[in-house]
């Protein structure tokens, strides 16, 4: 019987000794490795956040990424949801910034007024939700209503540049009534800037009416109130932006051959920067989109959206982008922003991203995106 | 019916012996001194009151003997009763409800118990050797999380005793063949049944472990159906009708605890992932870590080292079978977990624990089969055998402790946490506003918990009817002077408040008075 209880003992012991060198695990109790904290991980409605690095929210740059919110009539808690997904996606990229692109609308080419359409152009109160989300990454937040042109385009092919309003004052009148809660939005989500005019360049000598509006928006925001030109009247080098140092949404035709390398395009885009502004004001020239759609042959119109369903070849928006990268560094730009994400897209999923429309750089351009947030800037 | 084995007396039922045993008082003193020192150590910490679920345990006994519609109907239909109502002997006081020590007076006397009873069941096995009882019992009793759930208003603690006190009587039955021992075994079961759901499959472990116990007692098959009859009626079916019946009477569906709107499977649905997804090997993994976290590979590989020594040993004994009906609670969660009726969470990176608490019940057959361990070493070895296991998983808890390793009090520090936007409605709610409350208590428990007393929720009656829906169309009318809404989510319920009140003509009298990302605080205007 002593025999047994010793072999019975050795083996109990054996198995110990087996148990004990789990890997991971402890000889006492214990919390699992890497779990032991006990303030929690930033969250949002029980979803983690990403936060921007703290060296890349140091930078002066601009580093941004534009999100097209076309989700406004998903319910606040799948808004909040896709906000956070897409801004953990965003800052994954090494952004410090985000662009929250929303739609809003006028009555045609030559139109009276402006107005939300709901379903289509978010609430104020949605609008504060996402800053306030965007903030919670710890990025800067670009609040940038853009006027959807497809009701404008719809008789003589028209777009939001090129409105010419029955009565100007009226319609600025409009639109500052409707830019009113948005900014209200604005700031009581803690956004950092603010687009009071985008693409809107056939109103762009109405400086008194400018004047108004940006004066009226400074009482109700208080960060920076920024507008953006389209490369076509940017590349005319006329005066007249409603605020100095306009930034740049920019789809410059650099007629570069299909298959050209990335020197090749940097040098273009350098050349075509410093042809249009000096060195002075490129510094405080921030390109607020820049985007392309991963299609051959788009280097001869870049600010054509190529049809769904068109045969990808990514390596013409990957290229473009790092000579676009390049070039905003060469030029010692204040900052860049790709464009775009929809707020309906998934990051986190590759079978989808793949029927995204050319357009979109998930999966294609966005790794060339996350080595130009890298490095380069200050 | 003959309820004595017709063979012959074993020598467990030689007189009992001349000097009455002081260990188990012994025992009983050190578990006490360890469960004050433990509790008062976690009360200055503020962990207490950490689970979710604590505030919920507390709340419920609260509103069975205050508020506005305090009775028997605030047990509510899915927390099992004897838990809240244990709780009641001091939840009437508000101080000692408001703190969480009403809870933890409940859980700290029923570790005291389960560490004397584990002493008794031990000495079942040893006889007269006191030594490996008292190792058994104390590795139970200084176990660190075990003192940290011990703290608080958990509804563990008293399970464990209750299940404990059931094996120990089963033991005690195959021993002495006293059929009140079955009696008590019976009782024990049906109070530990309704202390836990887990309760219900030990109570029909146990019921088969009484037919199969009877067999190797030699009794007849006619004595095993009534045996089996005592068992299954105080055992299991009492506590089961007994519940189905409260439930029917109070909700009209006896089985609400079951499939009802605020039930575990309920809650389980709404979760948009599931962590183990119906995966064994994940279920397998999830359980594992959290009995080696609970207990520590050292208390593990004695318990299984214990586990190989016992089956040799008893070889299927009667008195062995109530053990061994213990341990599969294992597998029961392993299934449990995998069949998703029950989340854990499987380390990971940054990971929140969820659950490890399930785990801990291990340390109640690891603790038995430890002691019978010891109990199995050659005499001259006994004492030091027990000091040195006693002794080092004593310094191995105090370590963890000292190392800010308890994995449960992580766990509830990590829930308390995720509590944060409830906790500042909360202090909103105690700090600036008076009269009534209307809020929807589900998921909104710890806002509530300070001013339980003043609280309109789906549970409160006036002259026996349900005010809910009433209040809910006009909550003027009778006299709600705070509205509280969650606003909403993707991973909670819709707030009910929230879904009937928010922008409704009928908040025009109130006027906003707290906003956070979370909650929405209405007061009434003056008139």
């Amino acid at each position: 019987m002593t025999g047994i209880r010793g072999r019975l003992l050795a083996l109990a012991a054996t198995l110990a000794v087996t148990l004990c060198g789990c890997a991971g695990l402890s000889a006492g109790p214990a919390v699992p490795v890497g779990n032991d904290w006990t303030t929690p991980p930033p969250m949002i409605d029980g979803t983690p956040v990403s936060e921007v690095a703290a060296p890349s929210a140091r930078l002066t740059a601009d580093l941004g990424i534009q999100v097209y919110w076309n989700t406004a009539d998903a319910t606040r808690a799948r808004q909040q949801d896709e906000g956070t997904q897409i801004f953990n996606y965003v800052v994954g990229l090494g952004a410090n910034s985000v662009g929250i692109d929303f739609p809003f609308f006028t009555d045609g080419e030559y139109p009276t007024r402006v107005y939300g359409v709901p379903g289509s152009t978010p609430s104020p109160a949605i609008i504060a939700m996402l800053v306030a989300n965007g903030r919670a990454h710890g990025l800067r937040v670009l609040v940038r209503p853009l006027l959807d042109d497809g009701n404008i385009m719809a008789v003589n092919g028209d777009w939001r540049g090129s409105i010419r309003p029955r009565s100007v004052s009226s319609w600025f009148r409009s639109y500052l009534g409707f830019l009113t809660p948005y900014l209200r939005a604005a700031q009581a989500g803690g956004a950092t800037a603010f687009g009071i005019d985008t693409e809107l360049d056939s109103l762009a000598g109405q400086a008194g009416d400018w004047a108004r509006v940006r004066s009226a928006a400074a009482t109700l925001f208080t960060g920076q109130l920024v507008s953006a030109v389209n490369y076509g009247l940017w590349q005319q080098d006329k005066p007249g932006e409603p605020v100095p140092d306009a930034a740049l949404d920019a789809y410059p035709p650099l007629g570069a051959a299909s298959g050209a390398t990335v020197p090749t395009l940097t040098a273009a885009w350098v050349s075509w920067l410093r042809r249009h502004r000096p060195a002075q004001a490129l510094e405080k020239t921030v390109l607020q989109e820049v985007g392309i759609s991963a299609v051959a042959g788009a280097y001869a119109a870049p600010a054509i959206t190529a049809p769904d369903g068109t045969p990808l070849d990514v390596t013409v928006q990957r290229d473009w982008f790092a000579a676009a990268c390049a070039a905003a560094k060469t030029t010692r730009l204040a900052g860049l922003y790709f464009f775009d994400v929809n707020s309906s897209d998934n990051p986190l999923d590759p079978v989808a991203a793949a029927r995204y429309a050319p357009g979109s750089f998930i999966d294609r351009g966005d790794d060339v995106i996350k080595a130009c947030f890298g490095s380069g800037w200050s | 019916m003959v309820l004595t084995s017709p063979r012959a007396a074993g020598p467990a039922e030689a007189e009992p012996a001349v000097r009455p045993d002081r260990a188990p008082l012994a025992v009983g003193l050190v578990a006490t001194v360890l469960s004050v020192a433990s509790t008062w150590y976690y009360f200055r910490h503020q962990l207490v009151l950490g689970y979710h679920d604590s505030f919920s345990h507390l709340e419920i006994s609260r509103r069975v003997v205050a508020g506005l519609s305090p009775g028997i109907a605030q047990l509510g239909g899915v927390w099992l009763p004897v838990p809240q109502l244990l709780e009641d002997l001091f939840s009437w006081n508000y101080t000692l409800y408001r703190t969480g020590l009403a809870g933890s007076a409940v859980s700290m006397a029923s570790f005291v118990a389960a560490t004397v009873l584990l002493y008794r069941l031990i000495r079942l096995f040893t006889g007269d050797l006191r030594w490996p009882a008292i190792a058994g019992a104390l590795v139970f009793a200084v176990n660190v999380n075990m003192l940290y759930q011990q703290s608080t208003s958990m509804d563990e603690l008293p399970f464990y005793a209750f299940t404990i006190a059931a094996v120990y009587y089963l033991v005690r039955w195959a021993e002495l063949r006293k059929a009140t021992d079955l009696l008590a075994a019976g009782v024990s079961s049906m109070l530990a049944m309704l202390c836990r759901y887990e309760g219900w499959f030990l109570a029909g472990v146990f019921l088969i472990c009484v037919i199969v116990m009877g067999r190797r007692l030699g009794y007849s098959w006619r004595d095993i159906r009534g045996l089996a009859l005592i068992t299954a009626t105080f055992g299991l079916l009492a506590s089961a009708a007994g519940w189905a019946l409260y439930n029917y009477l109070i909700f009209g569906n006896a089985l609400n605890f079951e499939n009802g709107p605020d039930s575990s499977a309920a809650q389980m649905a709404q979760r948009h992932t599931s962590i183990i997804d119906g995966s064994w090997l994940l279920a397998l993994k999830g359980y594992g870590y959290a009995i080696a976290s609970d207990l520590g590979l050292v208390m593990v590989a004695l318990a299984v080292a214990g586990l190989i020594v016992f089956l040799a040993c008893e070889r299927f004994s009667a008195r062995s079978l109530p053990v061994l009906g213990l341990l599969t609670i294992v597998p029961f969660y392993v299934y449990s977990l995998k069949a998703g009726a029950e989340p854990i969470s499987v380390p990971q990176p940054y990971g929140f624990l969820l659950n490890y608490r399930f785990g801990l019940i291990a340390a109640l057959p690891a603790a038995i089969l430890i002691g019978y361990l010891v109990g199995r070493l050659p005499r001259r070895g006994l004492i030091p055998a027990a000091l040195a296991v006693t002794l080092g998983l004593a310094a191995l808890s105090g370590l963890s402790l000292a190392r800010h390793q308890v994995v449960l009090a992580t766990e509830a520090a990590q829930d308390l946490s995720s509590q944060q936007p409830q906790v500042q409605a909360g202090a909103f709610l105690v700090q600036h506003t008076s009269g009534l409350i209307l809020l929807d208590i589900v998921q909104n428990e710890r806002v509530a918990f300070a001013v339980v007393d003043r609280t309109v929720y789906d549970g409160t009656k006036e002259s026996g009817h349900n005010q809910w829906t009433a209040v809910l169309q006009n909550p003027g009318a009778f006299g709600i002077q705070v509205i509280v809404m969650r606003l909403p989510s993707s991973n909670e319920p819709l707030d009910v408040v929230y879904g009937a009140l928010h922008d409704s003509p009928l908040l025009r009298p109130y006027r906003l008075v707290y906003r956070s990302p979370s909650y929405l605080i209405y007061s009434r205007q003056p008139a």
